[in-house]
Parts: C-alpha cells; structure tokens; sequence
C-alpha cells in the first residue's frame, strides 16, 4: 500500500467518526498547546530576567549586608558611608561607587500624601545603574557636599500622586522638610536592586540625617573597569571591606554576570517543571488516542479480515492504524501549536497590562525550536500510543476476523 | 513475487492448480483464537476440534466445482484452506506448484491478492464505501496507479452487470446487486481462482440464480471456480462435486 493511499483511507475512517475524532484530537490540541505556552512563558520569563539584570548596570558589583546570624559578633555595623569613602580612596580597581541608603519617604505636594521608597545616594548612581534624566538633572557632587535639600523623582512618582503638572523646580515636601525637584528620571522598569520608577533620590548626607541609624546603608554599588576587570575587582573590594571592618566579614557581594547565571537557572528549573507538566498531558492526550484506536480497531475487526482476504498485508494493517493514529496526532498539534501561540500572547498581554511594565514588555517568544519539539513530541505520542492498537490489528487472523460478530 | 500464473498457463493439462495432500486441521478452542466466536465459557477448556481429517483434493485449472456436505463438515474450513487464509495442521497444500505452508504473511498476502478471488456469503463489503471503492480495495495493495485502479473496477463492475450502480453504497443495494459488487471485486486484480463460500446462502432464488450464472460465466473465460454450498439446486448444476463429511471427502 502506498503512502497516499494510507493517509486516504486514514482520513475517510476518521471523518467517518468524526466527534469521536474531534474528541481525542482535543487532548492532543490541550497537550501541544500546553507544551507550546510552556515553552514560550518560560523563555520569556528568561528573558525578561536577563533584561531586568542586565538593566542594572553594567559590569556592577552589589554589595549588601549579610543578614544578622549568632556567628557575627554582634559590634558591627554593616555597611556605612565611611567604607564608600575609603573604597573610592583604596580600590583601584573600582571605576565608581555609590551608597544607597533606603528610607521610607512621605511625598506631599499639593494637598496630596503618598509615601515612596527614598534612596539616599550620591552623583555617580545613574552612571552605574544605567540610569537616564528625562528632564532637569541628577543629584550634583555639590548637592552630596552641601547636604542640600533636592531630590530626584521617579518617572511615575507625580503619576501616583495624581500630579499632571512638571514638577522640576517646584518645591514639595519630603517627610515634613521642603525640598526642590531638581529632575526626574526616564522610565526604565524594575531591575534587580532598585526600582527606580517610584523612587525618590536624595543626597546621602541629607537622608543621613532624616534617618536613626544615621551612616548605615542598605547597599553599596560598585562599578568594575570592565567585564574582565569585574572578578579581580569583587576580590578587592571583598578584601578591603572585610579589613575596614577588622576582619569582620558582615556583607556579602556578588558581580552581575553571576546573579544573572542564578537567575538564568531558576528560569530553566521553571522551564524545565512547566515542559514537564505538559508532557504529562501529552502523555493523557496519548492515552486518549490509544483508547479511540482500540476501540476503532475491535469495531473494525471484520473490515481487517476483509482487508486481509483481498491482500491486506500485516504491514498494510498495521499502517493504516498507524496512519490514522499519526492523522489524528499531526491535525491535533497543528491546532494545538496554533492555540498555544494565540494561548502564549494573550497571557503575555494580561501579565503586561497587570504589571505596567512600560519599558520591558513582558513577551512570549514563539521560537521554531518550540514548535517544532511541541510537533515532535505529538507525532512521538501518536506514534508510540498508536502502535500496539496497529499490531492487534495487524495480527488478527484473517480467516476468524472474517468471521467476528 | 512474480505471477504464478505465467507458467501454470502453459502446462495447463498436466499441472493442478490446486493440490491438497492428507490435510488435516484442527481447531484448539481455549486459544485465543477460539474466543471470538466461542466466549468465555468454553474458553476454559482445551477442546480440539478436527475439522479436516486427512483430506485429498486436486483441482486442475479452469475447473469448476462445488464443494458439498452438511454444515459442520468441514467445507468452509476447506474453502479457507485452499483460499490461503488458514493453514493446515497437518498434510501438503500446493497452490500453483507451491508449497503454501513454506510460505510468509507478506508472501501470503501477495498470493490472495493476485491469484485468489474471494466470494462470501455475507458479501463481506465495507457499508463506508461505495461500489467502486469496495471493488477496487484489493488493487490499493498491489500498488496499482489510482487512475488505472478506477478503470479496472469500472471494468469489473461492467462485467458484472453493475456498471449503472458504481456511487452507491452497499447499503443501499439489493443482496443480489451487493453479491456481485462482490464477486467483481474478487476478480479485479484477474486471479486465477475463484473461491465463493455459500454465495447465495443470503439471497433469494432469483439474485442466487443469477450470482450463479455470474460465477459460471467466469469459469468460462477459464478461472478456477470453486464454489461452497449445500444447496442441491446448485450442486446439481456443478460438472464436478466434492462431499465432505465430519471432516472426510466421501465418494
């Protein structure tokens, strides 16, 4: 029997029942585009985490403050101004620096109240996060040294207060004290360390003195030579630090490139579970398929015996419920890699419109390779659940299947 | 596989189209063979059944001949023998000069499809298809051009008398009409043995009278025709007879 032939007789017996068809090509339709969705999320989610790393900056080293435990004597006071100060003066290695130092900030202006994460921090921070001025300018050198009392918005900082009009060079208040906007950052979404659209940036010195526990920080940021130089350059602000607080080692750091193979992890380890998930359905899909087969296969015994006397080879038989099996796999998986894609944007549209993210969209790449695994994997399903319906079938006796009631 | 028929053409007065040595066959009921017809009560037990015991049978080309007895004696069996859908227990079976038992599934399959025409009782067609396609199902295995499938069955549909009803349905024909939709289909790909197992059992005197003349008009373009029945109105038509009893060919 030849191919086309197969397929034709293939497609007749199927059309012939068409709902029972319909029926198991839905499973394998909820398989693939399960799969596909998967797959798409997944490598968006990647995506979107390798962008929110890489929107930090470049060749960035972050240090933090290791969480308190027993182990760690308990006179030390974490990071603080003076370790910036003497970075900035010792490592060499160290292109820029900057604090951050995290306060609640009450924002009033115009009647309106709204509190908003603050950053104390100092002129080199746009340099290093990669951080751009839509209108007005960043803090000054001169601003740090006078303590004087300007502050940078967020993007959507007026937004949130409801405020339509520019606010640089207007006057608000900032937990009870006036300070002048003197500009306001471009929008640039979430990023791993700070999110910048709904901060307020202020002078180091003048947020030192609006907060208790005064030249503590919640962060410093250090910006490496370039990305050779970043790894030599952790080493050294790790040693120093560690010196300048007498050996006491109450902070971790970690370079951008290896936060970003961590995260990139995660996001495979989450790739790889969703993969799972619809493999397992595929797999039901599969079962479903294998049902419909045996049943088409004891339902048509007398047509195999038929088949066989005018002569139906094993082959003949087994092909052309392999062929049906593989009909219903392929039209269900075109469907499915069609529902998957549409399933894939629409789910990315609600995410974005949920996150307002302006900057970074949230995406559902379609890639070939996605499609293609989703397409093999339904052919493997109808291949592989197909066959042993095929062989009972192709091994009836010809002479009692002629004979079957 | 190449066509038998070539060579047994020439030595067609000497050379038997069919030869049945000492063929025997027996039926074990509790296999999974049994179950089908049987069910599970006697599936439990082992019961052979012998449906052949030590037949002898040769039938030259171009014979016509019935195969007689009453029901139970073993003449379907044999029909499926000679028809290559079973094989025998025991004994030799030479069709065309060549020993069936030696012979493959694929080999088999081959041998029904070009030498062998079946005709059944129960007509056997597929209800999903029309008359053409049930006629022309046995050319979809011996990889026949699709265009030159049509004309063939057309041509076997024509020959039958049944050119007019070629789109209709098996059901929605007469049983006459779907018997000899049958018969062209089992002499479509032109074997050169006919075997029809009670070709009439299902029809009424007349339709069986005329599926009859059917079968006899092909014997007369030279094919084989064997033909299964009990019915003494045909087997008295028949210029050779067989009878079988409780599995015996008896004189």
């Amino acid at each position: 029997m030849r191919i086309l032939d197969g397929v034709r007789t293939g497609i007749k017996s199927l059309v012939s029942s068409w709902l029972r068809s319909l029926l198991s090509i839905l499973g394998v339709v909820i398989g693939v585009g399960t799969l596909v969705v998967m797959i798409s999320i997944g490598e968006g989610t990647k995506q979107q985490i390798v962008r929110s790393v890489q929107a930090m900056g470049s060749n960035l080293i972050v240090i933090e403050n290791r969480p308190r435990k027993a182990s760690i004597r308990r006179e030390t006071v974490g990071l603080n101004l003076r370790d910036v100060e003497l970075l900035r003066k010792h490592c060499h290695l160290a292109k820029a620096t900057a604090p951050l130092k995290m306060l609640l900030m009450k924002f009033s202006y115009g009647g309106e109240t709204l509190s908003f994460i603050g950053q104390g921090t100092t002129a080199e921070l746009p340099q290093i996060a990669n951080l751009d001025i839509a209108r007005g300018r960043f803090l000054s050198p001169r601003d740090v040294q006078e303590s004087a009392k300007v502050c940078v918005l967020g993007a959507d900082v007026p937004k949130r207060l409801g405020v339509k009009e520019d606010l640089v060079n207007k006057l608000v208040t900032l937990n009870g004290q006036g300070f002048l906007v003197v500009g306001i950052v471009k929008r640039k979404g979430l990023t791993r360390i700070i999110n910048p659209d709904v901060c307020i940036f202020a002078p180091i010195s003048v947020t030192r003195e609006m907060s208790d526990n005064r030249g503590s920080l919640s962060r410093i940021l250090v910006q490496g030579w370039n990305s050779d130089l970043v790894h030599r350059a952790k080493e050294e602000v790790s040693r120093l630090l560690t010196v300048f607080h007498g050996g006491n080692k109450d902070f971790v750091l970690w370079a951008q490139d290896e936060l970003l193979e961590r995260q990139r992890k995660v996001a495979e380890t989450l790739q790889k579970a969703l993969g799972a998930i619809a493999i397992i359905a595929l797999v039901i899909a599969g079962i479903g398929i294998m049902n419909v087969l045996l049943a088409s296969v004891s339902e048509r015994i007398r047509e195999v015996g038929i088949r066989k006397a005018v002569g139906a080879s094993p082959l003949d038989v087994l092909m052309q419920f392999v062929w049906e099996s593989l009909l219903l796999t392929v039209s269900g998986g075109l469907i499915g890699i069609a529902v998957g894609i549409a399933a894939g944007n629409s789910i990315c549209g609600l995410l974005n419109v949920h996150l307002r993210q302006a900057q970074y969209k949230w995406q559902a790449p379609i890639s070939l390779q996605s499609v293609l695994v989703s397409f093999g994997f339904a052919l493997l399903t109808g291949l592989f659940f197909g066959l042993y319906p095929a062989v009972k079938a192709a091994r009836l006796d010809p002479c009692e299947a002629l004979t079957y009631e | 596989m190449e066509n038998a028929r070539g060579p047994a053409d020439a030595m067609k007065e000497n050379q038997p189209a069919i030869q049945i040595e000492n063929v025997s066959k027996v039926f074990n009921i509790s296999r999974s063979a049994g179950s089908y017809q049987h069910g599970a009560v006697r599936k439990r037990k082992v019961v052979p059944v012998k449906a052949l015991n030590g037949v002898n049978l040769c039938v030259s080309e171009g014979e016509l001949l019935a195969i007689s007895g009453p029901s139970g004696s073993g003449k379907s069996t044999l029909l499926h023998i000679i028809g290559c859908l079973l094989k025998p227990t025991s004994g030799r079976y030479l069709f065309m000069a060549r020993p069936v038992e030696t012979l493959n599934e694929f080999q088999l399959a081959a041998l029904r499809n070009r030498n062998l025409g079946f005709v059944f009782q129960a007509f056997n067609l597929l209800p999903r298809m029309s008359a053409l396609e049930n006629v022309l199902l046995p050319l979809i295995y011996n990889s026949t051009s699709s265009r030159r499938r049509r004309e063939m069955a057309r041509q076997a549909l024509d020959q039958v008398g049944l050119s007019n009803r070629s789109h209709h349905r098996p059901g929605e024909l007469s049983g006459g009409e779907q018997q000899r939709v049958a018969i062209a289909r089992a002499l479509v790909t032109n074997p050169s043995v006919i075997l029809a197992d009670e070709p009439t059992g299902n029809l009424d005197s007349e339709s069986g009278a005329s599926v009859l003349n059917t079968l006899t008009d092909l014997n007369r373009t030279g094919k084989t025709v064997i033909i299964v029945t009990h019915e003494q109105s045909i087997v008295e038509r028949m210029p050779r007879i067989v009878k079988l009893r409780d599995g015996v060919v008896v004189p």
